[in-house]
């Protein structure tokens, strides 16, 4: 299977198992940004059992789980990796935390076409991507803001980001994102 | 120069729909791990496809951990 034949084999397996999830990450980005390559899927899952169980299962003959688990420093997410057998392609799983933007980001998702595999999936929104993004800030976070800025253009809830960038203490790196993006219209 | 090509990027992406933009990532990515694979088989020819799974495996992965640096960190494991 090609990359995106696996992101819509997931789609269907979480569907499939009854778990409410968005897409997360670079792949939920590319809604709203210069689309790029990524190396990894990620989902944002709401866990519960069997749920959870059936998942793994229905998927074990594709992907294997890898045993560790990790703790996201920011907001104390939890990630499990979905390895995939036949490729390098990683599902990441994330476990929807209670931590406020994320669960505003859970309440603001959307369902959102994907032309590629044709079925819908739920998808945050692109203001929520940038807080996301920049609360994050590594290098390539910062390029993704940027990007997804400079493509949304005046379409952007700037209220909300700029809430929510204050209360992460992130609007200097807004702003001087914001300030570096040149006319182009 | 790069800015021309910069600034046609960011017109392109404004006038696709998001299905569209995602459906190209989607293809670039495809294309990637191709290259990826290709890249891995010209370094280390005749080794199977689970070999050249695996040692991309091990380059993705040190960058995964690069990306992870000071972000996340092993909390436990299942086994």
């Amino acid at each position: 299977m090609k990359q995106s034949e696996l992101v819509a084999f997931i789609l269907n397996a979480i569907d499939q198992a009854g778990i409410d999830y968005m897409v997360g990450g670079s792949v939920a980005s590319m809604n709203y940004m210069v689309p790029r390559a990524t190396k990894d899927f990620d989902l944002v899952i709401q866990i519960h059992e069997p749920e959870f169980t059936a998942f793994l299962k229905a998927v074990e003959p594709v992907f294997q789980l890898d045993p560790q688990i990790y703790l996201e420093s920011t907001t104390g997410t939890k990630r499990f990796i979905l390895e995939h057998r036949a490729t390098a392609f990683d599902v990441e799983l994330f476990i929807l935390s209670d931590d406020p933007h994320h669960l505003s980001m859970w309440s603001r998702r959307m369902l959102r076409k994907q032309a590629f595999c044709a079925r819908d999936a739920w998808t945050p929104k692109a203001e929520d991507m940038i807080i996301r993004k920049l609360r994050w800030g590594r290098p390539q976070d910062r390029i993704d803001a940027d990007s997804i800025i400079t493509v949304q253009g005046d379409d952007l809830d700037w209220p909300y980001i700029e809430r929510w960038c204050d209360a992460h203490g992130k609007r200097a790196l807004l702003n001087d994102i914001r300030a570096s993006i040149p006319p182009l219209d | 120069m790069m800015d021309a090509i910069h600034r046609e990027r960011i017109l392109k992406a404004r006038g696709q729909m998001p299905e569209q933009r995602f459906a190209e990532a989607m293809e670039l990515t495809d294309f990637a791990f191709e290259v990826m694979g290709n890249a891995v088989r010209g370094a280390h020819p005749g080794c199977d496809d689970a070999t050249v799974t695996a040692l991309l495996r091990k380059r993705l992965s040190r960058l995964r951990r690069r990306e992870d640096h000071l972000l996340f960190k092993p909390l436990r494991s299942l086994s």
